[in-house]
């Protein structure tokens, strides 16, 4: 870990003093074991970035504000690329992004990490000090089934390669498809029911970068009412998988930061599972594949449409 | 005068409640809220997730239903409010402190009837921090709370183990023993030394604390600072810190017209959600979310105070805890007391060289 | 049980006036309260405003633009920017409202008696300065002021709101109304040619210095321009103005290089509101809720409040 940790030390450093980017998002410690977000703007404080066990966040939420920013009144774009700390997860993002054009890869020069897993911050004790190693009872639940343990996409590498051992056989999902549709419904109801529609596993998707999300969108009408109630909370759940299905990464962001524990992933994953069974699509491995969604095939399966 | 109930009689308590609506924390795959019990509450826990502001406050709740004449609404309808007695089990006591809040605010000139109905009609039973809590966020004592505190409290709560010791803050809390009769029994002087320890204990593992005066003061001359900048940088923008405050009490009223049927109703909103302040016009007073987080800020350390009298936080730490990127809202009150400091050194050496 | 503030009382549309055209419309609904024995509660001070319920839609915040009275009758003039406006647009006399207020503060007009009164509305922003003049210029109330002036611009002669009303007061001798349209602009002013024929350009380099010919009182310009034409005396004196934020700004600008300090101008704010009673949240300028210590401000209070507009 460490031997990463100073390898993306140095990249951040030499980039800034040379000003090939203008800064690089990465990770900082936080007040405990916890790491936080940080904006590296000068080569000295290239130090205070961190690479652990803790580092969990999805960073490229930040490359997608960076993108969406707009020039001030009379200002212009400053197109200088910005610098950002990637796990393998993170890096298909990236992959994705730019196959819809969200990104531009000429404006961020990556910093991609291999990794052997990451904890899942629920798992780990508030008032642990030090980032924990990562065990079997504290690694995060993407990462027992991640089948890329290296950066798809990176200017630099930072660690040893990672052999691929894991086959994602998707039988957590599949243990739900086996339920009757009664059980399967009682199940979502009792997850769904306790969401407060924070909108965090939205906010925290870097896919999901509409500057107005359809869920804001008062006029004409309201799509969905703000009730939150089990049909909306839903509805809302249902309609953000569907805008995800065939893109999502499963970088695990929306379960994470759910703050009422609603197992997100199942809902997206189970999609993800469907896109590569009917359509052979996998999210996040080629720029120049081309969308679940944008494209159509005469053999489509339409087994869906009754 | 103080009793003691066995934690074997919680179900018998219940039984005589059988009057009343009784609310308590409910787990639900690991999840603490606060819902209507339909049988004796477990109280063994650290505190929940959402605030039980709830019980009072619903996230969603109609406020009246509309009344129809051929195909259009042409009036307002409330249905019958509910009329039992409430009563509100295992609520800590910083957030029962959080109710005074909301007091203040619902009767600010106006009275809200949804929730003053439901707070007169409550008693509150609190639970001193033992066990998980406090915990590593918790720091109620920076803000005139306590772990064993009675502000918005009938009846308090300390766990003996095997039983709990009850003090009556309120003629609410007598009447709630009262009609326990002898399921209460009074307290002997072992009692009361036992529950005094867990409550010193409880004070000392809160390990975080700063100084709200200073805090403010500090505010004050920040408005205008890049400082706002800094600290919202890695803020995602959704609405965790804020709907999970015990204090926050912000609400969007909308009307929802389903299968015919039409009705007014209210539910919490967050002033971190970009839209909050948007006028129909399109026009955003708050469109960064560096403002959005001073707003909060701001509104929970001097607005509410200069108008309520009171600060908008109680020391729970659910928005230390919830957050999804680790913003700490301890360290954003200490980051500003010291760049408050920065930034008047700095403007004083300007003025000498000028 | 406690009373429901919230529950709005159920109105009647008694008339609607189209004041002005385009992209977003403005129209005056005049209402009156069913139910008789809730009229008198209704009786509002000027400055005050009122929510209206399109039932079933949602609520929206409006001035009110009416003389106070214990009939139940509200008017308020509203323009189609959302939800609740488009439908309010679509109504027909005779369709049922909901009403609640009246709630915020309201303009000191006992403070300013013995003073001259000076009124500016730009486009919708005449609505709460309506409830003002018609207040000062009221038989019982006139000889409580001085002078009276009233200056009002819009779009285009068209978009002059409450038309049948400015009539009446023309024919008054007891104040001086002036008027103006900003409807065709040129990068170097108005376009004479396409200005109408009774309203001539004033002399925009320096609107002072305008000649004015005996009897004329309407013009092309903006309406701070306006002001600078008609030079109003601070002596004694107070305003009242209201429009788009864009037009206070110059508005007071131009009042200030006439010598008006900051507290002789009085304004409204029009904040985001759900609630209208200081619960809800959002209409907060810092620690101000405009709801409940607004809407009416003085020039210098808003000057005081946080860039939160």
């Amino acid at each position: 870990m460490t031997d990463r940790q100073g390898q993306i030390q140095d990249t951040a450093r030499g980039w800034l003093e040379s000003g090939e980017v203008k800064y690089v998002v990465g990770f900082e410690q936080g007040r405990r074991a916890g790491t936080k977000v940080a904006f590296v703007r000068r080569p000295e404080d290239a130090d205070k970035l961190v690479w652990n066990s803790m580092c969990v966040n999805n960073l490229t939420l930040f490359l997608v504000e960076e993108m969406q920013t707009r020039p001030g009144r009379g200002e212009e774009l400053d197109t200088t690329p910005i610098g950002i700390v990637v796990k393998p997860c993170d890096s298909k993002t990236i992959v994705e992004l730019m196959k819809e054009n969200i990104v531009a890869r000429e404006r961020v020069k990556i910093i991609g990490v291999t990794c052997e897993g990451v904890c899942d911050t629920k798992k780990v004790d508030g008032s642990e000090k030090q980032p924990p190693a990562v065990t079997d009872e504290n690694i995060a639940g993407k990462c027992l089934v991640c089948t890329h343990h290296n950066p798809l996409i990176a200017d630099v590498v930072c660690g040893e390669a990672v052999p691929e051992t894991i086959t994602d056989d998707y039988s957590d999902v599949a243990e739900l498809e086996a339920m009757t549709p009664q059980e399967r419904w009682e199940y979502w109801e009792r997850q769904l029911e306790r969401c407060v529609r924070c909108y965090g596993c939205r906010e925290a998707c870097p896919l999901c970068y509409c500057e107005e999300c359809v869920f804001d969108r008062e006029k004409p009408y309201r799509w969905n009412e703000k009730s939150v109630q089990l049909p909306e909370n839903t509805f809302y759940h249902l309609v953000r998988a569907m805008h995800l299905a065939g893109r999502c990464v499963d970088c695990g962001e929306c379960e994470r930061v759910c703050p009422v524990d609603i197992p997100i992933r199942k809902i997206n994953r189970y999609l993800e599972w469907k896109a590569k069974e009917r359509y052979d699509v996998e999210a996040g491995v080629d720029p120049e594949d081309d969308s679940m969604f944008g494209t159509c095939d005469t053999a489509d399966p339409e087994d869906f449409i009754w | 005068m103080s009793h003691t109930i066995g934690k074997d009689k919680m179900d018998a308590l219940f039984e005589a409640l059988s009057e009343h609506e009784v609310y308590g924390p409910v787990e639900v795959d690991g999840v603490w809220t606060y819902k209507k019990l339909d049988s004796a509450p477990d109280l063994e826990f650290g505190n929940s997730q959402v605030p039980p502001k709830s019980v009072f406050f619903p996230q969603t709740e109609t406020m009246f239903e509309f009344k129809r004449d051929g195909a259009r609404f042409v009036g307002a309808e409330e249905p019958q409010r509910a009329s039992k007695p409430l009563v509100v089990f295992g609520v800590r006591p910083c957030d029962a402190k959080a109710f005074t809040l909301l007091d203040k605010l619902f009767t600010w000139d106006y009275i809200d009837p949804y929730f003053v109905d439901r707070r007169e009609r409550a008693t509150t039973i609190a639970l001193t921090c033992s066990g998980q809590k406090p915990d590593e966020n918790c720091f109620c004592t920076s803000i005139e709370g306590s772990p064993s505190g009675t502000e918005g409290v009938d009846s308090l709560w300390t766990d003996l183990g095997d039983r709990y010791f009850v003090e009556s803050v309120t003629e609410k809390g007598e009447a709630l023993i009262e009609l326990g009769g002898n399921l209460f029994v009074e307290a002997v002087s072992d009692d009361e030394s036992s529950a005094e320890e867990v409550k010193e204990n409880a004070v000392k593992a809160i390990t975080r604390t700063f100084d709200r005066a200073e805090v403010a003061e500090s505010l004050r001359c920040l408005f205008e600072s890049k400082y706002w900048e800094d600290i919202s940088a890695s803020c995602i923008g959704c609405g965790m810190c804020t709907l999970l405050c015990p204090t926050c009490h912000c609400f969007d009223i909308n009307d929802v017209v389903k299968q015919g049927e039409g009705r007014r109703e209210r539910t919490w909103d967050s002033c971190q959600f970009e839209y909050y302040s948007s006028h129909a016009s399109g026009h955003n007073p708050r469109p960064a979310k560096r403002m959005r987080q001073r707003n909060r800020m701001y509104h929970k350390f001097l607005y509410i105070d200069n108008n309520l009298g009171v600060i908008g936080c109680v020391g729970c730490g659910r928005c230390i805890s919830a957050c999804p990127v680790n913003i700490d809202i301890i360290d954003v009150t200490e980051g500003a007391v010291a760049r408050a400091c920065m930034e008047k050194d700095a403007d004083a050496k300007g003025e000498e060289a000028a | 049980m406690t009373d429901n503030i919230y529950k709005p009382v159920t109105a009647t549309v008694l008339d609607i006036q189209l004041e002005a055209g385009g992209g977003r419309p403005i129209r005056t609904f005049k209402m009156q309260i069913d139910d008789e024995s809730e009229r008198e509660d209704f009786l509002h001070k000027p400055g005050q405003f009122c929510i209206v319920s399109h039932f079933g839609t949602g609520e929206s915040v409006f001035a009110i633009s009416s003389f106070p009275n214990t009939d139940g009758i509200v008017e308020v003039s509203a323009m189609r920017v959302g939800n609740v406006t488009g439908k309010l647009h679509e109504l027909d006399v005779g369709d049922k409202v909901g009403l609640r207020g009246p709630y915020g503060n309201d303009f000191p007009v006992d403070d300013w008696k013995g003073k001259n009164m000076v009124f500016i509305g730009a486009g919708i922003g005449i609505s709460p300065v309506r409830s003002v003049y018609q207040w000062v210029l009221h038989p019982d109330h006139r000889k409580d002021y001085g002078d009276v002036t009233l200056i009002y611009g819009a779009r285009t002669p068209a978009d002059l709101a409450y038309k049948e009303e400015f009539k009446e007061i023309e024919a008054r001798d007891d104040l001086d109304l002036w008027l103006c349209i900003d409807w065709k602009f040129g990068p170097d002013g108005p376009i004479e040619a396409a200005s109408h024929e009774d309203w001539p350009a004033i002399n925009m380099k320096s609107p002072g210095d305008t000649e004015i010919p005996a009897g004329q009182n309407r013009f092309t310009c903006f309406v701070p321009q306006l002001v600078e034409v008609v030079k109003p005396s601070p002596e004694n004196s107070i305003v009242v103005t209201c429009g788009p934020p864009i037009a206070i700004k110059f508005i007071t600008q131009a009042l200030e290089k006439l010598g008006w300090s900051s507290d002789q101008i009085y304004t409204t704010l029009e904040n985001r509101m759900k609630c209208g009673i200081g619960k809800c949240g959002r209409c907060n300028i810092g620690d101000i809720y405009v709801c409940k210590h607004g809407p009416v401000f003085t020039y210098q209070e808003v000057k005081e409040m946080v860039p939160e507009f």
